[in-house]
């Protein structure tokens, strides 16, 4: 087995050179094609500067071109850095400047968008344009733009880059409660420990089909893409035409005969509510993995009764820890009870504390910490951060090692599996993406005529959770809704933009002169309602 | 433009797309090719279009062809209205 990330697609081009790695809109790369294409891509980005030990960032639509990218910024020697190809220019350059990527990997239609974003400069030498069709595109701060036949025509033989397993693969961008995104440093040892067991424990192997929904700056992708590598599986990459479509994900799916999917539950509970499931062919389906937010029982229940012979685990794990605790889910649940996130995997340790950093007894409630093989090397610079993040923790009689501090409340129960209980903070899930209220409040307060604002995250069955914005205004009149959502857009993220704004005159308080979140939390307790700026007949 | 195009674009620029360069997006500009489509708001697109134009959108016709432009979608509102 190797001990880097893409000497995965390595031994799999050589032990089967001509069975399919990669399938996407009726075209398919076979693993030698994969191997060679990524060697290439990998020599022209060293051709252009890029050094081993250097960060490259993928900001592009999902494409087979996307896949060959990331191998090959791993067989550079340096990390890939996938940035949610739904998010602003804006928030590209926090990162790219951030982390100081040598090289960004996109494509020509989104070019244009970057000259002013980086008209003061970048930290990038060169662009990469990851599409085969030839394009003729605007230049990014005079850099030079690098085509895919370039790419193409550098020598395919290896790279010949000497790198560690602890060096970095990836970084992975998570939302920050001061404002500011981090970057999660994860190393190749990190992911192949998870990797490694997910890969035996639900036995993939080369006949296997693997959906791959997850975008590649969720680290859900992580085990559709080395997982399947390893295995010499054939990897479906969703198609971003068809991704926001639930009933043409759940057809696509079925008729590619795909047998592992590894999703959101707001992703399945969609496919199952609005995307006609019941009436599809699940006999293909051979494991189905979840993870990101809580699965409501009630639909894994009907999931369960589609398709009775697959195989169903709950995997629960910040992007800190990759995935730290599993339940495999062997019949269908018989109450509502809400599923526990299981034990921890054979790599990591699961520690329940109290304040005090002490084990609380089993069945008393405490905070999640997890030390092990898959916890994260750190935030990139951001040591103060890290060092919070990442504390000593006595795990017996002199034994101590660094473990992660989750922010997650949970108790073990009396069969050994923790149960979920919540936050300690105000990060919340929506549609399986991790989100700091602080982060979207933080952009709110930027605004000009904004005083205050407070977001919240309304229960929702099928996408965990939505978002509200509640804002008093310098004027006390409201804005206009849209113009406010607009300039959230324009730094975060699509899925942080609070879908509605309320104005309000003052805020509700607490005895403590806090926001009162619970009272803002229900209508019926509005004070000084202000009427909707909106147009409603 | 036509009334049904009217609407669902006037709802588009105003509660989904958050874009200022969408101010004047034309019926025939693509939305899905652009990115600019998540579930949510297709979700929100699909509701509103049931209760502004009094008809039902079945599951199964929630798919990229019928939401590719602002267009699209008025075809499939006025397909509906019809009873088709």
């Amino acid at each position: 087995m190797g001990t880097l990330l893409p000497h995965l697609v390595t031994e799999s081009a050589a032990r089967f050179p001509e069975r399919p790695a990669l399938v996407m809109d009726g075209r398919t790369l076979s693993y030698a094609g994969l191997e060679s294409l990524s060697n290439r891509f990998a020599g022209s980005l060293a051709g252009h500067g890029v050094r081993p030990g250097d960060r490259v960032a993928l900001w592009l639509p999902r494409s087979i071109e996307s896949v060959v990218a990331l191998y090959g910024v791993m067989k550079a020697g340096a990390a890939y850095v996938p940035v949610d190809p739904g998010a602003p220019p804006a928030r590209l350059a926090y990162i790219a400047r951030d982390c100081a990527v040598s090289g960004l990997v996109t494509v020509a239609a989104r070019t244009a968008a970057l000259e002013e974003t980086f008209a003061a400069g970048a930290p990038m030498r060169a662009v990469w344009l990851a599409e085969e069709a030839p394009v003729e595109a605007p230049r990014v701060a005079g850099l030079p733009n690098v085509t895919w036949a370039e790419a193409g025509a550098e020598s395919d033989a290896a790279p010949g880059i000497r790198a560690l397993e602890g060096d970095l693969a990836y970084i992975l961008y998570t939302s920050g409660s001061t404002g500011e995104p981090k970057g999660v440093m994860l190393s190749h040892r990190n992911a192949l420990a998870f990797v490694e067991w997910a890969g035996d424990v639900f036995q993939v192997t080369h006949e296997d089909r693997l959906a791959n929904h997850a975008p590649f700056h969720f680290d859900l992708s992580t085990f559709d893409l080395f997982a399947g590598a390893r295995a010499g599986a054939a990897v479906y990459p969703l198609s971003p035409r068809i991704a926001s479509f639930p009933a043409a994900v759940a057809r696509q799916w079925c008729s590619d005969r795909l047998t592992v999917w590894y999703a959101t539950p707001s992703t399945l509970v969609l496919m199952l509510t609005r995307g006609g499931l019941e009436d599809l062919d699940l006999g293909a389906l051979r494991v189905l993995l979840f993870a990101g937010e809580v699965f409501p029982v009630k639909y894994l229940r009907e999931l369960m009764r589609l398709a009775p012979r697959a195989r169903y685990a709950n995997l629960y794990g910040p992007t800190e820890t990759n995935v730290c605790t599993w339940l495999e889910v062997a019949k269908p649940p018989e109450d509502d009870r809400p599923l526990p996130i299981g034990k921890a995997c054979p790599y990591d340790e699961v520690l329940v504390l109290d304040e005090s950093l002490k084990p609380v007894p089993t069945g008393a409630a405490g905070e999640l910490w997890v030390r092990g093989a898959t916890v994260m090397r750190g935030y990139w610079g951001r040591p103060e951060r890290t060092a919070l993040a990442l504390q000593p923790i006595e795990i017996a009689p002199g034994v101590t090692d660094l473990a992660y501090r989750t922010g997650d409340l949970v108790r073990v129960q009396g069969d050994g599996n923790l149960e979920f209980l919540g936050r300690r903070d105000h990060q919340v899930k929506t549609r399986g993406y991790r989100v700091e209220l602080g982060e979207i409040e933080t952009v709110l307060h930027r605004h000009p005529a904004v005083d205050e604002a407070v977001v919240l995250a309304i229960p929702d069955d099928e996408v965990t959770h939505r978002l509200r914005a509640v804002v008093v205004t310098k004027s006390g009149v409201a804005l206009d809704e849209a113009a406010l959502r607009q300039h959230c857009a324009e730094s975060l993220p699509r899925y942080m933009v609070p879908e509605a704004i309320e104005f309000r005159r003052q805020l509700p308080r607490t005895s403590s002169g806090k926001v009162d979140r619970r009272a803002l939390a229900q209508p019926q307790t509005t004070l000084n309602p202000e009427p909707r700026s909106s147009d409603e007949t | 433009m036509t009334a049904t195009e009217s609407a669902i674009r006037d709802f588009l620029v105003n509660e989904v797309l958050y874009d200022r360069d969408l101010k004047d997006l034309k019926p025939e500009d693509p939305l899905i090719a652009r990115g600019l489509l998540d579930s949510l708001s297709i979700l929100k697109t699909v509701t509103f279009c049931e209760e502004r134009f009094g008809i039902t959108v079945p599951d199964q016709d929630v798919l990229p062809d019928h939401f590719e432009s602002v267009r699209a979608i008025a075809a499939l509102v006025d397909r509906r209205r019809a009873g088709g």
